[in-house]
């Protein structure tokens, strides 16, 4: 009878309280320039309330631990396993309804409309056979009480949801906010398991984790499978998402480490990897960066080894065994997501620097509490130590380094305190703390190698977007003609220098801005400019050995950038200093060159045979080039960029450290190749030969175009091509001495 | 004598110069004054922690291995150490001195010859002490506190050090010429070269097979230690009276005979000294300013001109060319595919002669596939510069209008072959000694190509990452400190460790389902790493740039 009339004073309730968070559901509160909706935080509240009412309800052993498989029981087999399988939805439906109100998702709520209402309901039927699970009896002892109230607040905070739903009178979609919920709660399930349901099914079944069975395996293959799993389907969801998902996970790490424990002084959650348990819970709910760190550096290692070496082989269905695994994993990976998930912040070196002092303090609080609470007299005569915080007192770790026995036996710190003699053994102690900051620091180095390896992946993948990007654009610019044909038909026959601008990775400075340039088959085109004006550069991105910052440059109608490969088959590039494999003979560098070209052989053999003659190198084609001079390197330089016989030559300074000779040699290819309709676009300091062969000029002066024009037009004007050169010289060393001294 | 003075005076401010001009800014403090003290407790730091560890290394040795720390100990220490150090500045001073293109311009300023010859000899000692400091220091610092030496081993520590450093700078330098023109002789000569190597590849093979006969078989570790240690100290003691110079200076620290060993080693520093200046100074000039010169080539035969080829096989075959007229390059593919193999030997003699169970085929597998996969990884790091080095080459392959994928895996090809030849050369090696079964070594091999290929790709992922073509292009082939070398021979290293551990992990979980995790993961390896070279290619290639 008790059930049900909580049953429909819980209905009752939540009626009220839904007409009454109705009638407030619009005000809202401001408190020190915070503004609280009513409605949330009063359903806030009383989730808090349900968390510190539930929580300690946890803190005690259930009866129903005792039952060891379906043979021996309070009940018979199918009530045994509704019950298990009712109480593990309730454990799940408490830790929602905890979380539901801080979050504004639909996923919990769905759920506790159209499922948490069910076990609800079914909890109050089956009270009292669920009050014989805790107590083993069914008589209102206090902990029958709180369990009451627990289910007083949870009914009132489900029912409140149904009937919000029921007034909205939003059905549209019923199916897929029901698929919602249950996925929501399909979620959560195996976070959520009271985990003695295992072991009141199946009893001690299965291998126990440790030295590498296949059970232990399995579990160390999970501890990485499932924070990857986590990661993947977390990382592009929004920071609220995130946060509920961390705290949802932390929540279950913390109600596990509560469930099912004697409320005693040895149940302290002071072991490293239960303090962190306890910790994490906190850290995510109040963002408290300082103990995050903590976690990160000092628990996420410990957490690694207790995975891989763990102190305990109880078979796996067990409490003792999941409760272990859980928590672990928890601790484990609940840290890395967090940085992983980016509600943490990458560590930086400075906060291992702080994480070492306040793991001083709890290695000293550990050891304190071993050698206190070992040495109480109910717990001094135990076989077993009663605590062995961080592995302090007992000889677990000694025991794999037995020649350091001695180490621990011999070097103990005595003192009274009260009626109990503390132990502490000072040099053991100092050693595991030392060695732990060494893996402190070497967990750092391995973060930074995998936060390194991430950011790589991340830029590779962001370039890659970018590239694919491009392509398609260029595919849709295209409109349907192949990728072979240029980018801007008419711009064939040109080059086509659209503002241009070049800044260098690291430099404010523009080396060139704003160039603007067109250069038309036949001509042979001049670009001078004083030193570091910016003449190398602007024809290193016209040839495609430079990126281009801004702006776009386009040979024959290819953008360089865009189409660079059928651009550059255009181009014959004469480099200022003369770039050769000088272990290469002058045949073998011009065949190569010829080769990278695709130059069929019978064109390959008259050209160079053609040039060479021209350049008066046959007989040193077989010799290496590092034998020969400067001039001569020049001439290979010459030869090998026509052998394709380019639309486009380039030449940067080609004529420096040349005899009159070569220089006239040169020249006449210059001209020859321009009047087979080619364009010829050279860089000189040598304005006198670029007054005589140039049809037209341009002048660069610190980045910027000061001038094109024919040569015909300047001398028109009674001016020359050295006079306006350094006139612009002049004029651009001027404006660099103003801003240099108006810096 | 004021003319003297003068003369003197000015002659050691163009000393200082040059010396300025040449490591200034090695010399030269950066940073703020924090910094500089930071840097400075970071390297005191360091040298106590080396000294800590050599400290711990001839502790356990002496009072763990029953390794006597005496007199003769001392000496041979020493003086192994003082012959790698003579052999590195011998061969170094070939290029340092001699072949280095500064000295096109150090030699056309106003100052002496000598004084130039000087200034690199001052560079030598500079760079053996900043070396010695962090090594022969802590060793002899750490040497006299494990033997609890008295006083005067310490006050003179310091000298000794100081001379200790002296003595290989001129030992070396007085070889130098006879290397230098050795060195081109050879190089002129490639018939001789080749036979050279082949036969000093030989007496060392023999000579190492003569050392490990000596080894009694099965090996029994703690058995043959005694006689071991005998062997070793017999050894020391026969070097104890033959190296007078290292006697002496042992002989000084530990208090004997202060005077008269003090005037032996000066007057031995003073004779190398004298035979490195009075020597090899006059040669100086004559054979720095010969490497200047141009060299007339001979013709190469001709190649008849065929037809165009892929542009894989054009780069190949250019690499190829380059390789085969580069003596350096083609050393050190020769030094892997034929010395690795020696180093081989002697681990699997050692391993062969130990009496093992499954276990130990086990480790005898995975200890060949770490050190075959860290030995190649040593040779894979020239892939981290593949395309830097090209220098102003590297504007041709920008240049060129074509995929850069076939560019990059041309050159990588090169190293890859040499990796495999290498590997055959071990396996054959292997094969003769190695107590695996047929079916272990043909896994285990797979297993080494295809994490020595995967390391390579790696490695090249470093330079199309992080490209350092300006560096290369101004300071060449002297550009000695890229991050990226360091960086690759570090990753090859672990990944050398990882595929030995895990080798032996999977193996002891179970011989067949071991194998065949061991194949798959290295395969995946070498899967994984082809895909992000080729990704890392298509998205950063064409953002290197000179």
């Amino acid at each position: 009878m008790f059930q049900y009339i909580m049953l429909f004073s819980s209905i009752i309730l939540a009626l009220i309280l839904t007409f009454a968070l109705n009638a407030v559901k619009e005000k809202s509160l401001t408190i020190k320039n915070k503004t609280f909706n009513v409605k949330n935080s009063i359903l806030q509240i009383i989730s808090v309330a349900l968390f510190f009412i539930y929580i300690p309800h946890l803190f005690n052993y259930e009866v129903i631990t005792n039952q060891l498989g379906l043979e021996v029981g309070m009940f018979d087999k199918n009530t045994t396993i509704f019950l298990v399988v009712l109480r593990w939805l309730l454990y799940l439906t408490n830790a929602i309804l905890i979380v539901m109100p801080f979050f504004n998702k639909k996923g919990p709520v769905y759920y506790s409309v159209f499922f948490a209402p069910i076990f609800i309901v079914l909890n109050w039927i089956f009270f009292d056979k669920l009050s014989l699970t805790i107590t083993g009896s069914t008589e209102l002892s206090k902990q029958i009480i709180i369990y009451a109230i627990v289910m007083v607040i949870n009914s009132v905070i489900v029912f409140n949801k149904v009937f919000d739903f029921i007034f909205e009178k939003d059905y549209s979609k019923i199916h897929k906010k029901v698929l919602h919920g249950l996925a929501y709660g399909l979620f959560y399930l195996m976070a959520f398991m009271p985990i003695n349901s295992l072991q009141i099914l199946f009893g001690s079944y299965g291998q126990g984790a440790k030295n590498f069975t296949v059970i232990h395996r399995i579990y160390i293959y999970l501890s990485f499978i499932i924070p990857f799993i986590l990661y993947f389907l977390f990382r592009n969801k929004s920071m609220s998402d995130r946060r509920h998902l961390l705290i949802m996970l932390s929540l279950s790490g913390f109600m596990q480490f509560f469930f099912n424990r004697t409320p005693t002084i040895t149940s302290m959650p002071l072991h490293l990897c239960n303090t962190a348990i306890i910790i994490m819970f906190f850290v995510y709910v109040f963002k408290a960066e300082s103990a995050f760190y903590f976690t990160y550096f000092v628990n996420v290692p410990g957490a690694f080894f207790a995975i891989i070496m763990p102190n305990g082989d109880a078979p796996f269905t067990t409490f003792n065994s999941l409760l272990y695994w859980y928590n672990h994993w928890y601790a484990f990976f609940l840290p890395l997501l967090g940085v992983a998930l980016k509600l943490f912040k990458r560590p930086s070196f400075n906060m291992i620097k702080k994480a070492i002092p306040a793991f001083g303090v709890y290695v000293i609080l550990a050891a304190l509490l071993n050698g206190y609470i070992n040495n109480l007299p109910q717990y001094v005569n135990s076989k077993d130590p009663a605590v062995d915080y961080f592995f302090l007192y007992d000889n677990f770790l000694i025991n794999m380094l037995p020649w350091a026995y001695p180490l621990k036996r011999d070097f103990i710190l005595s003192f009274p305190l009260g009626e109990v003699t503390v132990k502490i053994f000072w040099l053991y102690v100092l050693l595991v703390f030392i060695v732990f900051i060494g893996f402190m620091f070497i967990t750092w180095g391995i973060y930074q190698i995998f936060f390194n390896l991430a950011d790589g992946h991340k830029a590779l993948f962001k370039k890659k977007t970018i590239v694919n990007d491009e392509m398609h654009k260029l595919i849709v610019e295209l409109n349907g003609r192949p990728l072979s044909e240029p980018l801007h038909p008419e711009g064939v026959d040109m080059i086509k220098i659209k503002n241009f601008s070049k800044r260098y990775d690291g430099s404010d400075r523009y080396a060139v801005k704003n160039l603007n340039l067109e250069i038309h088959g036949g001509e042979v085109f001049g670009f001078i400019g004083h030193n570091g004006a910016g003449k190398s550069t602007t024809i290193k991105s016209l040839v495609g050995v430079q990126t281009i910052t801004e702006g776009s440059i386009e040979i024959e109608g290819y953008d360089i950038s865009r189409q660079p490969l059928e651009a550059k088959l255009n181009i014959g590039f004469v480099s200022d200093n003369h770039a050769v494999y000088e272990q290469l003979t002058g045949r073998e560098y011009v065949e190569y060159i010829a080769d990278l070209y695709k130059v069929k052989k019978e064109d390959k053999e008259k050209t160079l045979l053609y040039y060479s003659d021209m350049f008066g190198l046959t007989n040193f084609l077989d010799c290496e080039i590092k034998s020969y001079s400067h001039g001569m390197k020049q001439k290979i330089s010459v030869i090998s960029s026509l052998i394709h016989n380019p639309k486009v030559w380039v030449l940067d300074e080609p004529f420096t450290g040349l005899d009159p000779t070569s220089t006239y040699q040169i020249k006449e290819c210059m001209r020859e190749h321009a009047k087979k309709g080619n364009i010829v676009f050279f860089s000189s300091h040598v304005i006198e030969v670029v007054e005589k062969m140039c049809d037209r000029v341009a002048i660069i002066c610190a980045g910027e175009l000061c001038l094109t024009d024919t040569v015909e037009n300047i001398k028109n004007k009674n001016l020359s091509v050295e006079e306006l050169y350094l006139k612009f010289s002049n004029y651009a060393n001027a404006k660099a001495v103003n801003e240099n001294s108006s810096k | 004598m004021s003319n003297f003075l003068t003369n003197f005076k000015n002659s050691l401010l163009r000393l200082k110069y040059l010396l300025l001009l040449q490591i200034g800014e090695k010399l030269r403090p950066s940073g703020s004054f924090k910094k500089r003290i930071f840097t400075f407790f970071l390297k005191l730091l360091a040298f106590i922690a080396v000294t800590a560890v050599i400290f711990g290394v001839l502790y356990i040795m002496s009072s763990l291995f029953y390794f006597k720390l005496n007199s003769a100990t001392f000496t041979s220490i020493i003086l192994l150490i003082q012959v790698f150090d003579a052999f590195s500045v011998a061969t170094s001073s070939s290029n340092v001195l001699f072949g280095k293109k500064e000295n096109s311009m150090l030699l056309v300023y106003p100052c002496k010859h000598s004084e130039v010859f000087i200034s690199k000899i001052l560079i030598f000692i500079y760079n053996e002490i900043t070396k010695s400091a962090f090594f022969l220091l802590p060793l002899l610092l750490a040497y006299g506190i494990v033997i609890k030496a008295t006083a005067v081993y310490f006050i003179f520590l310091i000298p000794c050090w100081f001379l200790l450093c002296l003595f290989p700078v001129f030992i070396g330098t007085s070889f130098s010429v006879i290397i230098t023109n050795t060195s081109k002789f050879l190089k002129r000569h490639l018939i001789i070269r080749a036979a050279l190597l082949i036969v000093v590849l030989t007496a060392v093979f023999f000579f190492v097979d003569y050392v490990l006969s000596l080894i009694p078989r099965p090996i029994r570790i703690i058995a043959i230690y005694g006689k071991f240690m005998e062997t070793v100290e017999h050894v020391f003691a026969t070097a104890y009276t033959y190296s007078l110079y290292y006697r002496c200076l042992g002989n000084l620290m530990f208090g004997e005979s202060i005077l008269l060993n003090s005037l032996i080693l000066l007057g031995a520093l003073v004779a190398v000294m004298a035979i490195c200046f009075m020597a090899i100074m006059p040669f100086f000039f004559k054979t720095a300013s010969s490497s200047a010169e141009s060299s007339s080539s001979k013709k190469r035969k001709v190649s008849k001109t065929g037809k165009s080829k892929g542009l894989f096989a054009t780069f190949l075959d250019k690499e190829f060319k380059l390789l085969f007229r580069s003596s350096d390059n083609l050393n050190s593919a020769i030094s892997v595919i034929l010395v690795y193999p020696i180093l081989i030997y002697v681990l699997n003699f050692i391993l062969s002669a130990i009496n093992t169970s499954q276990l130990g085929s086990f480790m005898a597998v995975s200890f060949n596939v770490m050190i075959i996969t860290s030995l190649l990884s040593v040779y894979n790091s020239n892939a981290s510069t593949a395309l830097s080095q090209e220098g102003e080459g590297f504007a041709l392959l920008k240049m060129a209008p074509s995929n850069t994928i076939p560019v990059c895996y041309a050159k990588m090809t090169v190293i890859a072959i040499v990796n495999v030849l290498a590997v055959i050369t071990s396996t054959l090696v292997l094969v003769y000694i190695s107590n695996l079964t047929t079916i272990d070594l043909v896994l285990m091999v797979a297993t080494i190509l295809c994490v020595s290929l995967g390391t390579l790709m790696w490695n090249f992922t470093f330079d199309v990452f992080n490209p350092k073509v300006k560096e290369y292009i101004v300071k060449g082939d002297s550009y000695t400190d890229n991050p990226n070398v360091s960086k690759s021979v570090f990753t090859g290293f672990i990944i050398s460790i990882f595929a030995g551990v895990i080798s032996l992990l999977l193996l002891f979980d179970g011989y067949i389902s071991g194998w065949i995790r061991v194949i798959l993961l290295a395969v995946a390896f070498l899967v994984i790493r082809i895909y992000l070279l080729n990704s890392y290619l298509k998205a950063y290639f064409n953002d290197m740039q000179i």
